[in-house]
């Protein structure tokens, strides 16, 4: 382990990730085929929650992979693993959100909602009478959810699904998306305001009644 | 960047809700929290609506994804060409070349080009050269005797360029007395 401090070569021995991707450093086949496995669910996963598209979601992801192994003389085991990963996966799946900002989607008219006919929205201000608890399955709640992370921006969506779905705290969003911890906090706040916002007629949905004003 | 503009207040709340607030910090929260329905309101909403995105499905990859991630590695190898070595992660069972190896194949290879050359090239010289028959000195007397008027006007003959011409030369009609 030449060129390895001590403290990062007794992380290495802890660690396993950092040492199988040691072996991929130098040249073990095997042992990049068992990264890719040890972590194909976790990378489609976000690039999915990302983009929306399992097709897009796959491709994306192993375009991470091949960054990694292309990469993988670069790779110092100073950090976990996983955070240099999802560097990588960060600064594609930015990439690729830009550019599809960039070349927005055009919607749907309202009356064009397709089979589920209109949405919980639309349903709502035609029938003051529908509650989400008699109307809305969970496929429609979904999209909806679904629209309300792709109004995020993309940095936005990025900490939220590392936050939410890899449950990294905030030092760790920082250190994969390159920005100091006080902006993670400002973009999560800034995030999760506006995820408040979108949801809000779907959190009380369960039947559970909001907390009283005046509970001691 | 509007990303990074400060707005305290709900950025101390959800690094609350998010356990990111110092232990100091963290009783402020919740002193405030008792006394403030509406930042109570605010932070159940905010939990609720966050905890709404457990709703969306968690895609598994298809069962051939990693073997075609490792195809696309073999595959993209030729585009890499460049100064550094192709980053190649062949079929899981394949090992992954070395520079050693690739070295010993590149010369393997022309190693081989050289043999067929040799084989193309020297080889039918030294199995299918033509040498001439040996002739019996009467066989000798009889060619010089035959080229012999060749000989004799060896001068003459090196002023035409082409065989055809000097042949057509030998022609009484040509060099009779006129008529």
């Amino acid at each position: 382990m030449s060129g390895i401090g001590n403290t990062s070569a007794q992380m290495a021995l802890r660690d396993p990730d950092i040492r199988l991707m040691l072996r991929v450093r130098a040249d073990d086949a095997e042992a990049f085929a068992e990264l890719v496995e040890r972590y194909q669910q976790r990378v489609v996963g976000i690039m999915n929650h990302l983009l929306g598209n399992v097709e897009e979601a796959e491709d994306l992801a192993q375009e991470v992979f091949l960054r990694v192994y292309r990469n993988r003389k670069k790779y110092r085991p100073t950090a976990k693993f996983s955070t240099w990963l999802f560097t990588i996966a960060n600064n594609l799946a930015l990439n690729v959100m830009r550019r599809r900002h960039r070349k927005p989607t055009v919607p749907l008219p309202p009356q064009e909602s397709g089979p589920l006919g209109p949405r919980p929205q639309e349903q709502l201000a035609i029938d003051p009478g529908f509650t989400p608890a008699r109307g809305l399955r969970q496929r429609e709640l979904t999209a909806i959810i679904r629209q309300a992370l792709e109004e995020l921006n993309e940095r936005q969506r990025m900490a939220v699904v590392l936050n939410k779905f890899e449950e990294m705290n905030y030092a760790e969003i920082a250190e994969v998306m390159g920005l100091s911890t006080k902006a993670v906090k400002s973009l999560l706040s800034r995030a999760r305001a506006k995820l408040r916002e979108a949801l809000q007629p779907y959190v009380y949905m369960d039947g559970t009644p909001p907390p009283p004003p005046d509970e001691e | 960047m509007p990303d990074q503009e400060e707005d305290p207040q709900p950025n101390e709340l959800i690094a609350y809700l998010d356990g990111e607030l110092s232990e100091h910090d963290h009783e402020d929260m919740e002193r405030r929290l008792g006394a403030d329905p509406a930042l109570r309101r605010e932070a159940d909403e905010l939990k609720r609506a966050w905890e709404l995105l457990d709703f969306l499905p968690q895609a598994e990859p298809s069962p051939a994804f990693a073997s075609r991630t490792l195809e696309r590695l073999s595959v993209s190898r030729p585009t890499e060409a460049g100064k550094r070595r192709a980053a190649v992660a062949p079929p899981t069972n394949t090992p992954i070349e070395s520079p050693r190896n690739a070295w010993l194949r590149r010369a393997m290879i022309i190693g081989a080009a050289l043999a067929v050359f040799g084989v193309g090239y020297l080889v039918p010289g030294i199995f299918f050269k033509r040498t001439p028959p040996e002739l019996t000195q009467s066989e000798m007397e009889e060619q010089m005797a035959r080229d012999l008027r060749v000989i004799d006007h060896l001068n003459l003959y090196q002023h035409g360029d082409e065989l055809g011409f000097v042949v057509g030369l030998d022609q009484p009609d040509l060099f009779g007395d006129a008529p």
